[in-house]
């Protein structure tokens, strides 16, 4: 997450000049998911089972945690094929857990750039300090 | 019997779209299998798959097709050799289904070695020293792609011996990578490219067919099949990407200087091949094959299209004299503009909605701003082509003394009208129907209106300074009008690797050593 495009001109070199503060699309993050949080989080529930999914016939890239309201959608497409324009509201619903989830992913990312950003400052203080 | 075989294929294409409508809606698949002979735990089927991939493209291939069927009729009716054209174009499009819906490796390379032989014979068809060149050329490359292939299928069997699609194998990285290389040289991705705008020595109706919807795609949707194996290679696929952005800059450096219409039109289908190997090598398989059923739709449409012009110039091909072509064929004329605005991206075209599509999505892959930079320069030259098309067809008409004038006929012109009709209904209906689970994310306002800006640059440039932004540099047009002499390089390598090969092969094995162990002991 994180193109270039999305971020600021300032930001984009981070990855040559500072590559320890850039997360890893790759790997696991560094950090504890609830490092800083003394109350805990809310745990992200699926709703729909995977029995759910399965007579869906919801391919496995679709099967996330917006997939409830996908199989909502795909019920009223069959229901009312073709015309798909009574869909509408179902398909804005799924549009809309999408996004939100792709806001909270780009939060995490950033959570944990920022996390980074924050151990390498206290390494480089700590290095001055034994200089 | 043109008309007889676009009946044929009009029916199959008909029967093809109700099947995919069918499957797409019920989420199924049909697989057909018929068992040839077992051996021990080798078994030879001939199966097919059939799902919504297989089958749209089939749509795709015989709407195009058929229309072709009809148009070559027009456009070839002055050559008595049709039913030869029509065997070969026949036999082409059976190589092309064939290679679209098997499943086994096997049976599929009979396919895809018949499209490398059969658009050999197809662009030597005018029979003259330029096509026979160019079919030479094409004919070595495509070999080269099958030789892999046959690697590839050894490679396979080793694993799995029932070289179906659908194994459950862990690919080793040289089977990935020989994979890549077989489809890379059929689809003209760098440094596989020059062959494709050499072809243009075949007659339009063969570059409408084959050189812009079912040739030159049938390698990057056999990527698309075998994604499952080809994306377990991260860095191979950073190497495709890097690869398919420089075949769309090369093609789009060339389209600059170049002034055959043919060959301008054959590097805007490599630019747009490269777009569609970028979009799958980052992960977009959906849209890129989204991207390559409406670049098959509108670029058979611009090749069509500008054939009847070129009838009007007595097949001159030169795109100063477009304008000329075009005060004869007006109805031509408006649906070729039809098919340059798919390419510039206008809004609710389908060009716009797979294409743009594309370069949202790719903020959301973890590439570089190099990657980002070079596919908006590769944009930049795609609206920088199609507007020197605009160009020059407003320009004063001058009459040549060679012009001749073709009525063009109802039927013909009907064909084109389907086509029109296909690229501005294509995309929607893509979309809504069948493509339904494209998850729309959401970009910045600044991402969102490059494509726009750009289009609007290239526009203001064209109208404010009144002629096109060339070089005058004689070493620039020397250099970018021979395809920076990559031509030349492969066409070297390659025949003479293969001369020198078979003449040291022959030396050695026929009349070496089996003429010593045949003849030699006295």
């Amino acid at each position: 997450m994180g193109s270039s495009t999305s971020q600021y001109i300032l930001t984009f070199t981070e990855s040559w000049t500072q590559p320890n503060v850039v997360p890893s699309v790759v790997d696991k993050p560094k950090h504890d998911p609830l490092e800083g949080f003394e109350s805990g989080r809310q745990e992200r529930v699926r709703k729909a089972t995977d029995e759910d999914l399965y007579w869906a016939k919801i391919p496995p890239n679709r099967r996330d945690y917006c997939a409830d309201h996908l199989i909502e959608y795909q019920r009223c497409r069959k229901l009312n094929y073709p015309f798909l324009s009574e869909c509408e509201h179902y398909k804005h619903e799924w549009d809309h857990c999408q996004n939100e989830d792709t806001i909270s992913r780009m939060k995490e990312f950033e959570r944990e750039r920022r996390l980074l950003k924050r151990d390498e400052r206290k390494r480089l203080s700590e290095e001055t300090a034994m200089e | 019997m043109h008309m007889i075989w676009f009946t044929i294929l009009f029916m199959l294409f008909t029967f093809a779209l109700i099947l995919a409508t069918y499957l797409t809606y019920m989420s199924q698949t049909v697989y057909l299998s018929f068992n040839i002979f077992s051996l021990w735990n080798v078994d030879m089927n001939v199966s097919f798959y059939l799902d919504f991939m297989s089958l749209w493209f089939t749509v795709v291939v015989l709407l195009i097709s058929s229309v072709v069927m009809v148009y070559s009729y027009f456009y070839m009716a002055p050559y008595t050799k049709s039913v030869y054209f029509l065997w070969l174009t026949n036999l082409f499009i059976l190589s092309m289904l064939i290679v679209i819906n098997m499943s086994n490796l096997f049976f599929l390379m009979l396919g895809w070695d018949g499209l490398g032989l059969i658009s050999f014979f197809l662009i030597v068809y005018y029979q003259n020293q330029s096509s026979i060149t160019s079919g030479m050329f094409t004919l070595l490359m495509n070999r080269i792609g099958d030789s892999f292939f046959l690697v590839t299928i050894m490679v396979f069997f080793y694993s799995s011996p029932v070289l179906s699609m659908h194994t459950s194998l862990k690919p080793s990285l040289l089977m990935v990578v020989l994979m890549v290389l077989t489809f890379m040289t059929k689809s003209a991705i760098y440094p596989f490219s020059p062959w494709l705008p050499l072809a243009m020595a075949a007659p339009t109706p063969i570059s409408a067919l084959v050189h812009s919807s079912t040739l030159v795609t049938a390698g990057l949707y056999l990527m698309m099949r075998y994604s499952y194996l080809l994306y377990s290679s991260y860095y191979l696929m950073k190497l495709l990407l890097i690869l398919s952005l420089f075949t769309s800059f090369y093609a789009g450096m060339n389209s600059i200087f170049e002034k055959d219409m043919k060959k301008l039109i054959a590097l805007s289908t490599l630019s747009h091949l490269g777009f569609i190997g970028m979009a799958f090598s980052v992960g977009l398989l959906h849209l890129s094959f989204f991207h390559l059923l409406t670049h098959a739709l509108f670029k058979s449409l611009l090749f069509m299209t500008m054939g009847d012009i070129m009838i009007n110039l007595n097949h001159a091909q030169d795109i100063r004299y477009l304008s000329s072509g075009m005060a004869y064929t007006p109805m031509s004329c408006t649906i070729m503009y039809v098919s340059l605005l798919n390419l510039l991206g206008i809004p609710n075209m389908s060009g716009y909605f797979s294409k743009d599509l594309v370069l949202e999505m790719m903020n959301y892959s973890n590439v570089s701003f190099v990657v980002i930079f070079m596919m908006f320069l590769n944009v930049f030259f795609t609206y920088y082509y199609t507007y020197q098309l605009f160009f020059y067809s407003f320009q004063p008409i001058k009459v040549f003394p060679y012009q001749i004038f073709h009525a063009p006929m109802l039927l013909h012109t009907l064909c084109l009208f389907i086509m029109m009709a296909s690229t501005l209904v294509f995309g929607f209906f893509y979309l809504s129907h069948i493509s339904y689970m494209l998850v729309y994310l959401p970009v910045p306002m600044a991402v969102k209106v490059i494509p726009p800006v750009l289009n609007l640059l290239v526009f203001s440039m064209l109208y404010l300074n009144g002629k096109m932004f060339t070089s005058n540099s004689p070493l620039l047009n020397f250099y970018f009008s021979n395809m920076m002499f990559l031509s030349n390089v492969m066409m070297t390598t390659s025949s003479n690797l293969y001369y020198n090969m078979s003449f040291m092969l022959v030396k050695s094995t026929e009349m070496g050593l089996l003429n010593f162990y045949l003849n030699g002991f006295t």
